[in-house]
């Protein structure tokens, strides 16, 4: 009867360990979603693709940022990548079943928020239409680097 | 039962009384962890179409990136826009037709609307302008990388 009742307590202890784990994540996850570094960044944007990382801006990887379009043209943002091989396969198919598919840009004086909920956000790229310019502010929110 | 048999007795029913709470709480708070994730964003896209008056669906067929955590769609005009989430109408839908009341209301040119479902519960989309109209509209999504694939750059 003792060694069951030891054996019921080594299992006992083994769920709540198992419980301990999950709240780690949980609050791990939580944790990842609060910032601790602020800044802000201005950027001329031409037709020609630019791409920012952590060598540009070392405060990469992001939480959340915001981007204004404060030129005279549209600018079109892609965030971490402008597709991947799966889109780029089905996208194919589908311009015939519904054309026109485009990349959405943000319009002048438009701002937009991208909000990862965790240090996701690890490039961005930007670029405006053929032959334009214009300009965009980024206010970012991240982690403090170890 | 001697009266020690009758404590440890006791004490084992206790044991497994709380091993079994134990269990309830492990998957409660698996759920909550997944609940949680589930709303975590993984990729940003953003498209535009062209809306006329014949009623389109874009599903995962048309864009891979389905289905979406929350989306934000813009109305660029010139037409009104009518959106509908995942279905067009359901059962309960026409109980509003029979008492006169309009259940559709159109997101009017230079509106952005946010659709948010908090976890990846956008499948579908059902977009149409009013007779005659057309519009431009812009959608910027919010949603989980559906596998893993490789990453292709500008």
């Amino acid at each position: 009867m003792e060694e069951l009742a030891y054996n019921e307590l080594v299992t006992q202890n083994a769920k709540l360990e198992k419980i301990q784990g999950l709240l780690q994540n949980l609050l791990d996850l939580e944790a990842a979603a609060i910032p601790e570094v602020f800044r802000s960044y201005t950027f001329p944007v031409e037709e020609k693709t630019r791409m920012i990382d952590s060598s540009a801006i070392p405060t990469f990887p992001w939480i959340s940022c915001v981007i204004s379009n404060d030129g005279d043209s549209v600018v079109y943002v892609f965030i971490n990548e402008v597709k991947n091989i799966r889109e780029q396969d089905i996208m194919d198919d589908s311009l015939q079943a519904l054309a026109p598919v485009k990349y959405a840009p943000i319009l002048v004086g438009e701002s937009k928020t991208y909000n990862m909920g965790f240090s996701g956000i690890r490039r961005l790229y930007f670029r405006c239409n053929e032959g334009d310019e214009s300009q965009i502010r980024i206010f970012s929110a991240g982690k403090r680097r170890v | 039962m001697s009266m020690e048999n009758f404590v440890l007795q006791g004490l084992n029913d206790q044991v497994v009384s709380k091993k079994c709470n134990l269990d309830d709480i492990a998957v409660s708070l698996k759920n909550l962890l997944d609940l949680r994730a589930s709303s975590v964003v993984e990729i940003f896209r953003s498209y535009s179409f062209l809306i006329t008056d014949k009623t389109v669906c874009v599903d995962q067929s048309v864009l891979p990136t389905l289905p979406w955590i929350s989306c934000s769609i813009a109305n660029d005009g010139p037409g009104d826009v009518f959106v509908f989430i995942n279905s067009k109408t359901d059962i309960r839908d026409h109980e509003s037709i029979y008492t006169q009341r309009s259940n559709t209301t159109p997101l009017i040119m230079g509106e952005t609307k946010e659709y948010s479902g908090e976890s990846s519960v956008i499948e579908k989309l059902y977009l149409q302008c009013g007779q005659g109209y057309t519009a431009n509209i812009r959608i910027f999504t919010e949603g989980k990388r559906p596998v893993k694939v490789q990453e292709v750059g500008a």
